[in-house]
C-alpha cells in the first residue's frame, strides 16, 4: 500500500522548510542584486535568476523520485514525461532562436 | 523605470496572483508596457515576478496541504505540450486577435467562478481525524477549512486536461504564465476546491515560468537588474497572498479571482 502523504508527514516538512529558506535565499540575492553596483551585482542578480528557474523543475524531479520510490509508478512516470516536455520545448526554444 | 516602483508593482501582482492562483505576469506585464517598458523587456520581467511568487508562496502552502503535486504535475504535461504548440505557431497570430481571445477567456472564467454559490465540497466528519495533504496515486485529496478537513476529487479529467492544454497554447502563443486561465479550469470544470486549485496553480506557473525564463535567457532579454527588483517585491507579495488566502473563506476567493479576472479582460481588451 502505498504510504499516505500528509504535512505532518517528516517528508514534506523537510521540503516546505527547504522551500522557505530557498524564498529567503532568493531575497537576499535580489536586495544584494539590487544594492551593489557593476559586475558583483550583476553576477547577483545572474544566480537569482538561476535559483528561480532551477527550484520548481528540482520539485518536480523530487517529486519524480518520491513517487518512484513510494511505487506510485503512474505519477513518477508523468513527473519524468513533464521535465523531458521543458527540456524538449527549451532546446527547440533555443536553437530556433 | 526606477528599482522601487518595480518592485512595488511586482509585490501587488505576485500577491494578488498567490491569492487566487494567478500567477501575475497578466497583471504586471501590461501595466509595465503602458507605463512605458516595451513589451519586450516586460515579458521576462513578468516571468520574473511570477517566479518569485511562486517560490514565495510554496513553502507555505505545502506545509498547509493545499498543493496537489500529482494534480498539479498531470494538467501541466498537458499545458507545457499545448505551449509548446502555441510558442511554434505564434507568429501566425495577431497580437490584437490574441490580446481578445485572452480577455474572452479571462472574462468566461470571471463569469463561472463568480456566478457559482455556495461551497461545492464540503466538510467530512469521517476525515475530521486526518491531516490534510494529496492522496498517494490519485487526484483526490483532503485540505483543511477553519477547524473541519474537505475531501476532494479531481473530475472531467479529460474536459480539464483539454483546458489546460488551450490554457496552455495560449499562454504560448502570448508569453505568459497563464494562471488565470489554469485555476478556473481547475475549479469549475475540474470541480477542484478553489483553494487547492489557487496553491497548486501556484506551484505549476513556477515550472511555466521556469521554462519561459530558460529561453529568454539564451536570447539575452532578462535585465537581470531590474528583474531583481522585481524578484523582491514579487517574493514578498507572493508570501502575503499565500498568508492572506489561507485565512479566506473559498467564496470569498472566488470573489477576488473574478473581479480581479475582469479587470484583466478590461485591461488586455484595452492594450490589445
Amino acid at each position: 500500500m502505498i504510504p499516505f502523504e500528509n504535512p505532518r508527514h517528516g517528508l514534506v516538512r523537510r521540503w516546505s522548510a527547504w522551500l522557505e529558506r530557498a524564498a529567503v535565499g532568493a531575497f537576499v540575492l535580489a536586495a544584494a542584486a539590487v544594492a551593489v553596483p557593476g559586475d558583483v551585482g550583476e553576477a547577483l542578480a545572474v544566480a537569482l535568476v538561476a535559483l528561480l528557474v532551477a527550484t520548481p523543475l528540482v520539485r518536480v524531479a523530487l517529486a519524480a523520485v518520491r513517487f518512484s520510490r513510494i511505487g506510485d509508478r503512474r505519477y513518477a512516470l508523468v513527473a519524468t514525461a513533464l521535465l523531458v516536455i521543458v527540456a524538449a520545448g527549451s532546446a527547440v526554444a533555443v536553437v530556433r532562436g | 523605470m526606477h528599482d522601487l516602483l518595480l518592485a512595488a508593482l511586482a509585490f501587488v501582482a505576485a500577491g494578488t496572483g498567490a491569492v487566487g492562483g494567478l500567477g501575475g505576469a497578466v497583471l504586471l506585464v501590461p501595466v509595465l508596457v503602458i507605463t512605458g517598458t516595451s513589451p519586450v523587456d516586460a515579458a521576462p520581467l513578468g516571468l520574473l515576478s511570477v517566479a518569485a511568487g511562486s517560490l514565495a508562496a510554496s513553502g507555505h502552502e505545502m506545509a498547509q496541504g493545499v498543493i496537489h503535486h500529482r494534480l498539479g504535475i498531470t494538467t501541466e504535461l498537458a499545458a507545457s505540450a499545448g505551449a509548446f504548440a502555441g510558442a511554434l505557431v505564434s507568429g501566425a497570430v495577431g497580437e490584437d486577435v490574441l490580446a481578445r481571445v485572452l480577455a474572452a477567456a479571462a472574462i468566461v472564467a470571471a463569469v463561472a467562478g463568480g456566478r457559482r454559490k455556495g461551497v461545492r465540497n464540503l466538510p467530512d466528519a469521517t476525515f475530521s481525524g486526518d491531516a490534510p495533504g494529496e492522496w498517494p496515486g490519485t487526484l483526490a485529496g483532503a485540505y483543511r477549512l477553519g477547524e473541519a478537513v474537505v475531501p476532494y476529487q479531481a473530475r472531467r479529467l479529460g474536459l480539464g486536461l483539454a483546458a489546460m492544454g488551450g490554457a496552455g497554447a495560449v499562454a504560448g502563443l502570448s508569453g505568459v504564465g497563464g494562471g488565470f486561465l489554469k485555476t478556473p479550469a481547475m475549479a469549475e470544470i475540474m470541480r477542484v476546491p478553489v483553494k487547492v486549485a489557487a496553491a497548486t496553480t501556484t506551484f505549476t506557473v513556477g515550472i511555466t515560468a521556469a521554462s519561459g525564463l530558460i529561453v529568454y535567457a539564451t536570447q539575452g532579454r532578462i535585465d537581470a537588474k531590474a528583474g531583481a527588483a522585481v524578484v523582491a517585491g514579487g517574493l514578498v507579495g507572493g508570501r502575503v497572498g499565500a498568508r492572506v488566502q489561507e485565512h479566506l473563506q473559498p467564496q470569498l476567493v472566488r470573489r477576488v479571482l473574478s473581479v480581479v479576472l475582469v479587470a484583466i479582460g478590461g485591461i488586455l481588451l484595452v492594450t490589445g
